[in-house]
């Protein structure tokens, strides 16, 4: 078993995914490190609460996903990879393609 | 993308000035960088653990695409630490405003890679495009 980290830092709109929801998405998003980023997906995953977020200056239902591998990512493979999570995401929450910001960074020097 | 997280202390801007203090920061952002106002999210908390305040009432922390000169960030900084000041009631010196560059290509917003600075218009008129045609074909 890997003892790598890789960290997902996400903000979520309280009350728009239920817990059951958020822990698939959080097992499939384990999945996917695992297997492209060989390592346990460390989640920070940041609540805003109601009336707290705004998007285009109207209430907010967008989340918001980054994920931090420890290694730079080739940019092609890096659209893939958003595009599949995207569709994680999609799948679990019942969000539209609209609601979904996802970045995969590579390490900062 | 920008995404604008502003931790304050407990109770320091109060539920009404949340709105238009999001109304400033996403007409200014627009302003200063030309960008859509659909691209723009600013999200409050209080005490929160993920960005603490220091010594701070305020702390507004924007991640911006990259390529914006120094002259535009400052000029965001300034105006959004107003901004918060005249609608929080907070002193602006006790209101921290900074900002850190991402590259768009490593960020998809709504399906797209996001557009480097200045190709936005082109990138929401092809993103409105695939919308309305995947509507279509769902309908």
């Amino acid at each position: 078993m890997s003892s790598k980290k890789v960290p997902c830092i996400g903000f979520i709109q309280d009350g728009q995914i239920s817990d059951d929801k958020q822990a698939r998405l959080k097992a499939d998003l384990n999945a996917f490190t695992h297997r492209e980023f060989e390592g346990e997906a460390e989640f920070q995953w940041i609540s805003v609460g109601r009336g707290n977020g705004f998007t285009k200056a109207e209430p907010s239902t967008s989340s918001i996903l980054s994920i931090r591998p420890d290694q730079a990512v080739e940019q092609a493979r890096r659209v893939t990879l958003l595009k599949e999570v995207c569709d994680i995401w999609m799948s679990h929450t019942g969000c539209s393609l609209d609601e979904i910001v996802a970045a995969i960074a590579d390490p900062v020097s | 993308m920008p995404l604008y997280s502003c931790n304050a202390k407990t109770g320091a801007i109060p539920e009404a000035a949340k709105a238009k203090i999001a109304q400033d920061i996403t007409d200014i952002h627009c302003d200063v960088t030309g960008a859509p106002p659909t691209f723009v999210h600013t999200f409050f908390f209080e005490e929160a653990a993920h960005q603490p305040l220091g010594d701070h009432t305020a702390f507004l922390f924007g991640q911006i695409r990259s390529g914006r000169t120094e002259e535009q960030k400052q000029d965001i900084r300034e105006r959004m630490a107003a901004s918060i000041s005249t609608h929080a009631g907070i002193p602006i010196n006790q209101i921290l405003v900074t900002t850190t560059d991402t590259p768009a290509s490593w960020v998809m917003e709504g399906g797209d890679l996001l557009p480097e600075p200045g190709e936005e218009a082109a990138w929401l008129a092809v993103h409105k495009a695939k919308l309305a045609a995947a509507q279509k074909a769902t309908a």
